[in-house]
Protein backbone atom coordinates (compact mmCIF):
# COMPACT_ATOMS: atom_id res chain seq x y z
CA UNK A 1 0.00 0.00 0.00
CA UNK A 2 1.54 3.20 -0.91
CA UNK A 3 0.30 7.07 -0.19
CA UNK A 4 2.86 8.12 -2.80
CA UNK A 5 0.44 9.36 -4.83
CA UNK A 6 -1.77 11.52 -2.14
CA UNK A 7 1.86 12.55 -1.29
CA UNK A 8 2.87 14.05 -4.95
CA UNK A 9 -1.18 15.04 -5.82
CA UNK A 10 -1.01 17.96 -2.90
CA UNK A 11 2.67 18.77 -3.88
CA UNK A 12 2.09 23.33 -4.06
CA UNK A 13 -0.94 23.14 -1.80
CA UNK A 14 -0.27 25.29 1.02
CA UNK A 15 0.35 23.46 4.10
CA UNK A 16 -2.63 23.02 6.37
CA UNK A 17 -4.53 22.03 3.43
CA UNK A 18 -2.08 19.15 2.25
CA UNK A 19 -1.55 17.92 6.05
CA UNK A 20 -4.95 17.47 6.32
CA UNK A 21 -5.80 15.47 2.46
CA UNK A 22 -3.08 13.16 2.67
CA UNK A 23 -3.84 12.92 6.72
CA UNK A 24 -6.77 11.89 5.86
CA UNK A 25 -5.90 9.46 3.03
CA UNK A 26 -3.41 8.17 5.77
CA UNK A 27 -6.53 7.14 8.17
CA UNK A 28 -8.42 5.47 5.03
CA UNK A 29 -4.96 3.27 4.49
CA UNK A 30 -5.13 2.57 8.22
CA UNK A 31 -8.74 1.23 7.82
CA UNK A 32 -7.71 -1.13 4.75
CA UNK A 33 -7.88 -4.21 6.27
CA UNK A 34 -11.05 -3.63 7.66
CA UNK A 35 -13.01 -2.41 4.29
CA UNK A 36 -11.66 -4.72 2.35
CA UNK A 37 -13.24 -7.32 5.14
CA UNK A 38 -16.57 -5.24 4.99
CA UNK A 39 -16.34 -5.57 1.61
CA UNK A 40 -15.77 -9.59 1.25
CA UNK A 41 -12.72 -8.81 -1.37
CA UNK A 42 -9.42 -10.55 -0.92
CA UNK A 43 -6.49 -7.97 -0.02
CA UNK A 44 -5.19 -6.26 -3.75
CA UNK A 45 -2.47 -3.84 -3.17
CA UNK A 46 -3.25 -2.23 -7.01
CA UNK A 47 -7.40 -1.35 -5.70
CA UNK A 48 -5.62 -0.28 -2.35
CA UNK A 49 -3.77 1.99 -4.11
CA UNK A 50 -6.56 3.06 -5.85
CA UNK A 51 -8.65 3.96 -2.78
CA UNK A 52 -6.31 5.24 -0.88
CA UNK A 53 -5.65 8.07 -3.62
CA UNK A 54 -9.01 7.99 -4.14
CA UNK A 55 -9.40 9.50 -0.83
CA UNK A 56 -7.49 11.81 -1.14
CA UNK A 57 -9.13 13.42 -4.26
CA UNK A 58 -12.12 12.93 -2.16
CA UNK A 59 -10.47 14.99 0.96
CA UNK A 60 -9.25 17.60 -1.49
CA UNK A 61 -12.75 17.90 -3.28
CA UNK A 62 -14.33 18.11 0.59
CA UNK A 63 -12.07 20.90 1.54
CA UNK A 64 -12.86 22.71 -1.87
CA UNK A 65 -16.32 22.16 -2.07
CA UNK A 66 -17.14 22.59 1.96
CA UNK A 67 -15.58 26.13 1.34
CA UNK A 68 -17.30 27.39 -1.44
CA UNK A 69 -20.53 25.72 -0.04
CA UNK A 70 -20.23 27.25 3.29
CA UNK A 71 -19.97 30.29 1.59
CA UNK A 72 -22.71 30.19 -0.90
CA UNK A 73 -24.93 28.48 1.62
CA UNK A 74 -24.40 31.00 4.48
CA UNK A 75 -24.39 33.64 2.01
CA UNK A 76 -28.07 32.69 0.63
CA UNK A 77 -29.68 32.18 4.20
CA UNK A 78 -28.56 35.46 4.99
CA UNK A 79 -29.39 37.26 1.76
CA UNK A 80 -33.06 35.85 2.33
CA UNK A 81 -32.76 37.68 5.81
CA UNK A 82 -31.96 41.11 4.02
CA UNK A 83 -28.39 40.70 4.46
CA UNK A 84 -26.37 42.37 1.89
CA UNK A 85 -22.48 41.60 2.48
CA UNK A 86 -20.62 39.30 5.03
CA UNK A 87 -17.66 40.60 6.23
CA UNK A 88 -15.40 38.83 8.73
CA UNK A 89 -13.14 41.96 9.83
CA UNK A 90 -11.19 43.40 6.49
CA UNK A 91 -12.13 39.78 4.58
CA UNK A 92 -15.48 40.12 2.21
CA UNK A 93 -16.79 36.91 2.20
CA UNK A 94 -20.38 37.98 0.38
CA UNK A 95 -21.57 35.73 -2.80
CA UNK A 96 -19.99 37.28 -5.61
CA UNK A 97 -17.27 38.80 -3.78
CA UNK A 98 -13.88 38.58 -4.78
CA UNK A 99 -13.32 34.78 -2.16
CA UNK A 100 -16.34 33.66 -3.89
CA UNK A 101 -15.42 34.00 -7.13
CA UNK A 102 -12.30 32.61 -6.78
CA UNK A 103 -13.67 29.50 -4.66
CA UNK A 104 -16.20 28.93 -7.11
CA UNK A 105 -13.75 28.98 -10.30
CA UNK A 106 -11.91 26.76 -8.50
CA UNK A 107 -14.65 24.33 -7.62
CA UNK A 108 -15.95 24.31 -11.38
CA UNK A 109 -12.50 23.77 -12.61
CA UNK A 110 -11.73 20.40 -9.81
CA UNK A 111 -15.00 18.53 -11.22
CA UNK A 112 -14.64 19.17 -14.57
CA UNK A 113 -11.29 16.91 -13.77
CA UNK A 114 -13.24 14.51 -12.15
CA UNK A 115 -15.88 14.45 -14.27
CA UNK A 116 -13.39 13.85 -17.22
CA UNK A 117 -11.76 11.24 -15.40
CA UNK A 118 -14.87 9.39 -14.63
CA UNK A 119 -14.34 9.77 -11.04
CA UNK A 120 -17.58 11.76 -9.75
CA UNK A 121 -19.29 8.32 -9.40
CA UNK A 122 -17.25 7.08 -7.19
CA UNK A 123 -17.27 10.45 -4.19
CA UNK A 124 -20.32 9.29 -2.81
CA UNK A 125 -19.81 5.77 -2.66
CA UNK A 126 -18.58 3.94 0.64
CA UNK A 127 -14.79 2.70 1.08
CA UNK A 128 -16.51 -0.81 1.07
CA UNK A 129 -18.41 -0.42 -2.35
CA UNK A 130 -15.36 1.52 -3.73
CA UNK A 131 -12.87 -1.58 -3.26
CA UNK A 132 -15.81 -3.87 -4.90
CA UNK A 133 -15.65 -1.53 -7.87
CA UNK A 134 -12.52 -1.29 -8.53
CA UNK A 135 -11.53 -5.06 -7.93
CA UNK A 136 -14.47 -5.80 -10.57
CA UNK A 137 -13.15 -2.69 -12.94
CA UNK A 138 -10.01 -4.95 -12.47
CA UNK A 139 -10.95 -8.24 -13.20
CA UNK A 140 -12.48 -7.03 -16.36
CA UNK A 141 -9.44 -5.27 -17.96
CA UNK A 142 -7.77 -8.25 -17.07
CA UNK B 1 -8.97 5.42 -12.74
CA UNK B 2 -6.42 6.15 -14.10
CA UNK B 3 -4.21 7.63 -11.11
CA UNK B 4 -1.54 8.77 -13.01
CA UNK B 5 -3.41 10.75 -15.41
CA UNK B 6 -5.79 12.01 -12.69
CA UNK B 7 -3.32 13.04 -10.69
CA UNK B 8 -1.48 15.31 -13.43
CA UNK B 9 -5.13 16.71 -14.49
CA UNK B 10 -5.49 17.71 -10.55
CA UNK B 11 -1.92 19.34 -10.36
CA UNK B 12 -2.50 21.30 -13.12
CA UNK B 13 -5.74 22.97 -11.49
CA UNK B 14 -4.05 23.05 -8.27
CA UNK B 15 -0.82 25.13 -10.45
CA UNK B 16 -3.17 27.69 -12.11
CA UNK B 17 -5.73 28.32 -8.86
CA UNK B 18 -2.94 29.07 -6.42
CA UNK B 19 -4.26 31.82 -4.98
CA UNK B 20 -7.74 30.59 -4.38
CA UNK B 21 -5.89 27.33 -2.48
CA UNK B 22 -4.10 30.14 -0.45
CA UNK B 23 -6.71 31.97 0.26
CA UNK B 24 -8.84 28.37 1.31
CA UNK B 25 -5.75 28.51 3.69
CA UNK B 26 -6.05 31.47 5.53
CA UNK B 27 -9.79 31.49 5.56
CA UNK B 28 -10.68 28.44 6.72
CA UNK B 29 -11.16 28.66 10.60
CA UNK B 30 -13.31 32.08 9.74
CA UNK B 31 -15.08 29.60 7.20
CA UNK B 32 -15.14 27.19 9.36
CA UNK B 33 -16.79 29.30 12.48
CA UNK B 34 -19.52 30.52 9.86
CA UNK B 35 -20.11 27.01 8.71
CA UNK B 36 -20.94 25.90 12.03
CA UNK B 37 -23.20 29.24 13.41
CA UNK B 38 -25.03 28.78 9.67
CA UNK B 39 -25.34 24.99 10.04
CA UNK B 40 -26.64 25.57 13.58
CA UNK B 41 -29.28 27.51 12.24
CA UNK B 42 -30.11 25.25 9.32
CA UNK B 43 -30.26 23.02 12.13
CA UNK B 44 -32.85 24.63 14.36
CA UNK B 45 -35.34 25.48 11.05
CA UNK B 46 -35.06 21.54 11.03
CA UNK B 47 -36.67 21.13 14.29
CA UNK B 48 -39.05 23.74 13.29
CA UNK B 49 -38.11 27.15 14.65
CA UNK B 50 -37.96 30.70 12.88
CA UNK B 51 -34.64 31.68 11.95
CA UNK B 52 -33.62 35.55 11.96
CA UNK B 53 -30.66 37.77 11.74
CA UNK B 54 -29.87 40.75 13.41
CA UNK B 55 -27.33 42.96 12.61
CA UNK B 56 -25.72 45.59 14.89
CA UNK B 57 -27.91 49.44 14.76
CA UNK B 58 -25.88 51.89 12.27
CA UNK B 59 -23.42 48.67 10.63
CA UNK B 60 -25.58 48.68 7.68
CA UNK B 61 -27.33 45.13 6.13
CA UNK B 62 -23.75 43.45 6.14
CA UNK B 63 -23.23 40.74 8.71
CA UNK B 64 -20.50 40.96 10.74
CA UNK B 65 -18.64 37.68 12.02
CA UNK B 66 -17.03 37.99 14.95
CA UNK B 67 -13.96 36.02 14.84
CA UNK B 68 -11.86 36.80 17.81
CA UNK B 69 -12.11 37.07 21.57
CA UNK B 70 -12.03 41.09 20.88
CA UNK B 71 -14.98 43.63 20.54
CA UNK B 72 -18.34 43.11 22.26
CA UNK B 73 -21.42 41.10 20.85
CA UNK B 74 -23.57 44.20 20.07
CA UNK B 75 -21.05 45.29 17.69
CA UNK B 76 -21.46 41.96 15.74
CA UNK B 77 -24.44 40.26 13.76
CA UNK B 78 -26.54 37.52 15.80
CA UNK B 79 -28.77 34.73 14.62
CA UNK B 80 -32.55 34.24 16.95
CA UNK B 81 -34.41 31.02 16.99
CA UNK B 82 -37.68 30.95 17.77
CA UNK B 83 -40.42 27.91 18.35
CA UNK B 84 -43.23 29.05 20.46
CA UNK B 85 -42.01 29.58 23.86
CA UNK B 86 -38.72 28.30 23.11
CA UNK B 87 -36.32 30.81 21.91
CA UNK B 88 -32.56 31.29 21.86
CA UNK B 89 -29.63 33.54 20.07
CA UNK B 90 -26.45 32.39 18.54
CA UNK B 91 -23.12 34.25 18.72
CA UNK B 92 -19.95 33.71 17.70
CA UNK B 93 -16.43 34.33 19.50
CA UNK B 94 -18.37 34.47 22.75
CA UNK B 95 -17.18 35.09 26.49
CA UNK B 96 -18.97 33.24 28.87
CA UNK B 97 -18.32 32.68 32.64
CA UNK B 98 -17.35 29.07 33.76
CA UNK B 99 -19.84 27.49 36.05
CA UNK B 100 -16.94 26.71 38.35
CA UNK B 101 -15.47 30.13 39.25
CA UNK B 102 -15.15 33.28 38.32
CA UNK B 103 -13.24 32.36 35.29
CA UNK B 104 -13.96 33.71 31.61
CA UNK B 105 -13.85 31.48 28.47
CA UNK B 106 -14.41 31.94 24.61
CA UNK B 107 -16.54 29.40 22.75
CA UNK B 108 -16.59 29.77 19.37
CA UNK B 109 -20.13 30.00 18.92
CA UNK B 110 -22.43 30.20 22.02
CA UNK B 111 -26.34 29.19 22.23
CA UNK B 112 -27.65 31.30 25.01
CA UNK B 113 -31.26 32.19 26.35
CA UNK B 114 -33.10 35.14 23.82
CA UNK B 115 -32.23 38.58 25.46
CA UNK B 116 -29.52 37.77 27.62
CA UNK B 117 -26.89 39.52 25.77
CA UNK B 118 -27.39 44.01 25.66
CA UNK B 119 -27.98 44.84 21.69
CA UNK B 120 -26.20 47.96 22.39
CA UNK B 121 -23.47 49.14 24.63
CA UNK B 122 -24.52 48.91 27.80
CA UNK B 123 -24.06 51.81 30.71
CA UNK B 124 -22.09 49.55 32.60
CA UNK B 125 -18.82 47.37 31.92
CA UNK B 126 -20.14 43.96 30.26
CA UNK B 127 -17.31 41.27 31.28
CA UNK B 128 -18.63 38.62 29.77
CA UNK B 129 -22.12 36.02 29.45
CA UNK B 130 -22.91 34.96 33.17
CA UNK B 131 -23.25 30.97 32.57
CA UNK B 132 -26.95 30.76 33.89
CA UNK B 133 -27.72 31.73 30.26
CA UNK B 134 -25.71 29.42 27.98
CA UNK B 135 -27.80 26.64 26.91
CA UNK B 136 -25.26 24.77 24.43
CA UNK B 137 -21.77 25.88 22.46
CA UNK B 138 -20.08 24.70 19.53
CA UNK B 139 -16.17 24.55 19.28
CA UNK B 140 -14.92 24.56 15.87
CA UNK B 141 -11.27 22.87 15.35
CA UNK B 142 -9.26 22.55 12.03
CA UNK B 143 -7.74 19.16 13.24
CA UNK B 144 -8.66 15.08 13.03
CA UNK B 145 -10.50 14.42 16.18
CA UNK B 146 -7.61 12.67 18.52
CA UNK B 147 -8.33 11.14 21.80
CA UNK B 148 -6.88 14.52 23.59
CA UNK B 149 -8.60 16.77 21.73
CA UNK B 150 -11.99 15.25 22.94
CA UNK B 151 -10.45 15.07 26.24
CA UNK B 152 -9.23 18.58 26.18
CA UNK B 153 -13.66 19.02 24.71
CA UNK B 154 -14.43 17.41 27.69
CA UNK B 155 -12.49 19.30 29.94
CA UNK B 156 -14.24 22.69 28.26
CA UNK B 157 -17.42 21.15 28.65
CA UNK B 158 -16.86 20.18 32.08
CA UNK B 159 -15.99 24.22 33.09
CA UNK B 160 -18.69 25.65 31.05
CA UNK B 161 -21.46 23.16 31.14
CA UNK B 162 -20.55 20.38 33.48
CA UNK B 163 -24.32 19.08 33.88
CA UNK B 164 -23.78 17.68 30.16
CA UNK B 165 -21.53 14.94 31.85
CA UNK B 166 -24.30 13.21 33.49
CA UNK B 167 -27.75 14.30 32.28
CA UNK B 168 -28.98 16.01 29.23
CA UNK B 169 -31.65 17.76 32.21
CA UNK B 170 -34.63 19.55 30.56
CA UNK B 171 -33.48 21.19 27.62
CA UNK B 172 -35.86 21.14 24.48
CA UNK B 173 -34.73 18.27 22.70
CA UNK B 174 -33.74 21.15 19.76
CA UNK B 175 -30.88 22.30 21.79
CA UNK B 176 -28.05 19.76 20.95
CA UNK B 177 -25.48 18.75 23.42
CA UNK B 178 -21.87 20.94 23.51
CA UNK B 179 -20.67 20.26 20.11
CA UNK B 180 -17.37 19.79 19.10
CA UNK B 181 -17.09 20.59 15.25
CA UNK B 182 -13.63 18.99 13.62
CA UNK B 183 -12.29 19.04 9.60
CA UNK B 184 -10.86 15.92 10.59
CA UNK B 185 -11.74 12.63 10.98
CA UNK B 186 -11.67 10.32 14.28
CA UNK B 187 -7.96 9.13 14.96
CA UNK B 188 -6.43 6.26 17.22
CA UNK B 189 -9.51 4.85 19.64
CA UNK B 190 -11.38 8.07 19.30
CA UNK B 191 -14.33 6.75 17.43
CA UNK B 192 -14.35 4.03 20.28
CA UNK B 193 -14.20 6.98 22.79
CA UNK B 194 -16.77 9.03 21.11
CA UNK B 195 -18.62 5.51 21.62
CA UNK B 196 -17.84 4.54 25.17
CA UNK B 197 -19.74 8.86 26.10
CA UNK B 198 -23.21 7.03 25.42
CA UNK B 199 -22.64 4.38 28.27
CA UNK B 200 -21.09 7.01 30.64
CA UNK B 201 -24.03 9.13 30.23
CA UNK B 202 -21.94 11.81 28.74
CA UNK B 203 -23.65 13.99 26.40
CA UNK B 204 -21.52 15.85 23.46
CA UNK B 205 -21.82 15.94 20.02
CA UNK B 206 -18.89 15.20 17.60
CA UNK B 207 -19.58 16.30 14.52
CA UNK B 208 -16.19 15.29 12.87
CA UNK B 209 -15.77 15.60 8.94
CA UNK B 210 -17.95 18.80 9.00
CA UNK B 211 -16.99 19.23 5.35
CA UNK B 212 -18.28 15.76 4.09
CA UNK B 213 -21.43 16.18 6.62
CA UNK B 214 -22.02 20.21 4.71
CA UNK B 215 -22.05 18.47 1.46
CA UNK B 216 -24.41 15.97 2.65
CA UNK B 217 -26.62 18.65 3.73
CA UNK B 218 -25.76 20.67 0.16
CA UNK B 219 -27.09 17.24 -1.31
CA UNK B 220 -30.57 17.38 0.21
CA UNK B 221 -29.76 14.26 2.35
CA UNK B 222 -30.19 15.60 5.71
CA UNK B 223 -30.95 19.45 6.68
CA UNK B 224 -28.98 19.05 9.88
CA UNK B 225 -25.07 18.89 9.45
CA UNK B 226 -25.07 17.18 13.15
CA UNK B 227 -27.01 14.46 13.28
Amino acid sequence: MSIKDVQELVKGLPWGIAEQVTSYARSVEDALPQIFRDSGQTFNSRVADQVIFLAGVRKLHGIVASSYWTLENSGKLLESMDVSAIRAGSHDLTRGGKLHDQLYSLLKSLENVLEKQDIKQYLNLSYADLVTTFARDGRRRN
Amino acid sequence: MDVAETKQAIRRVIRYHGEAFRAIGTSQPKLLELAAITGLAEHYRSHGFTVAIHNPKGKGRAFLIKTSTRGFPWNFSRISVVKGQESAELHMNLLIRSARDEGIYCVDVGVVRANSIPNKKPSTSWPCLENVHLLTFAEVKKLVVYPMLLAQFLGIVHEIRPEFLTSRGTLDPAHLPPILVALGHFSGNSSSIVRSYVTRGIFLTIAENYDVRLARVRGGATSSPFV
